[in-house]
């Protein structure tokens, strides 16, 4: 029974379940329903309603630099002699019958 | 079957680094991605006959490369929600104040990602594939690619935690902040 049976608040959208006790849950859930009650317009205008569009260009930046950075760090890693080997080997395969 | 021409094998060395970085991008764990690697060498040598000389022997590669991976994916039907992804990682990565961040928490937010995003924002974003490319490289419309990196990119500003800086915290402290002391 690992899984909480039970919906998180939206604003709750990154919560690392493990690490939140359930009385915390239980308070802000009970706040947001307050929430509701007095000022009956949308839970947490403007954080839990996220921009639909892409994300913003300084986002869509950092997102490109890391992609490349991660990317690049396998590049620059040495081909496995394996790759090699392979190679080599095939092709002594592919030679004999012809 | 016909050798390979040392032309072809010479150009295939010359790609085995960005295959070995697409392959794990896909796999996450550097062995499978490896043996990814290996078996899209065997299948490009043992299909040299069908690739043209001068056309993309890099997309050529990767949509072997990628069709293979995604077949075993198939056939072990389970990874798609898979364990070191969605649900081993669920660590709130946030960037650092100067808006830099640490590679491995970008990784481990990456690694959450729905393998079809993994594979856009790889090809497009880091190996600078063109978005035709890509689109090849997949199988689909170039606007598929197009919105499907525009997805991708905003589910990874989720999983990084970008959102709430572009508009600014308010007030109440978030409940990382508060499960993380």
């Amino acid at each position: 029974m690992g899984a909480p049976a039970f919906c998180l608040p939206k604003m709750g959208r990154k919560t690392p379940f493990a690490l939140v006790s359930w009385g915390l849950i239980g308070k802000m859930r009970q706040k947001d329903e307050m929430e509701t009650l007095v000022s009956k317009k949308p839970l947490d205008e403007g954080r839990s309603e996220k921009p639909r569009k892409g994300a913003p260009s300084n986002h869509k930046a950092l997102i490109t630099r890391n992609l490349r950075l991660a990317f690049g760090e396998v590049v620059s890693e040495p081909v496995p002699d394996r790759f090699m080997d392979l190679l080599e080997r095939l092709d002594t395969a592919e030679e004999k019958p012809s | 079957m016909t050798a390979a021409p040392a032309a072809f094998k010479a150009e295939l060395i010359e790609l085995l680094p960005s295959l070995r970085a697409f392959a794990r991008s896909l796999a996450h764990n550097p062995a499978q991605a490896d043996d990814l690697v290996q078996d899209t060498l065997v299948k490009a040598l043992a299909n040299v006959d069908r690739f043209e000389p001068g056309t993309n022997l890099r997309a050529w590669l990767f949509t072997i490369l990628r069709n293979h991976y995604y077949s075993q994916l198939r056939k072990a039907k389970r990874e798609v929600e898979d364990a070191d992804g969605r649900f081993a990682a669920r660590i709130a990565v946030r960037p650092e104040q100067d808006g830099s961040m640490d590679l491995e928490d970008f990784k481990i937010a990456f690694a959450q990602l729905a393998p079809d995003h993994r594979e856009v924002l790889t090809l497009v974003g880091a190996s600078g594939c063109s978005y035709e490319e890509a689109a090849a490289i997949c199988g689909c419309a170039v606007g598929t690619i197009k919105s499907r990196v525009n997805r991708a990119r905003k589910k990874l500003s989720d999983l990084l935690g970008l959102e709430e800086d572009s508009q600014g915290v308010q007030g109440e402290p978030r409940l990382e902040d508060i499960a993380n002391v």
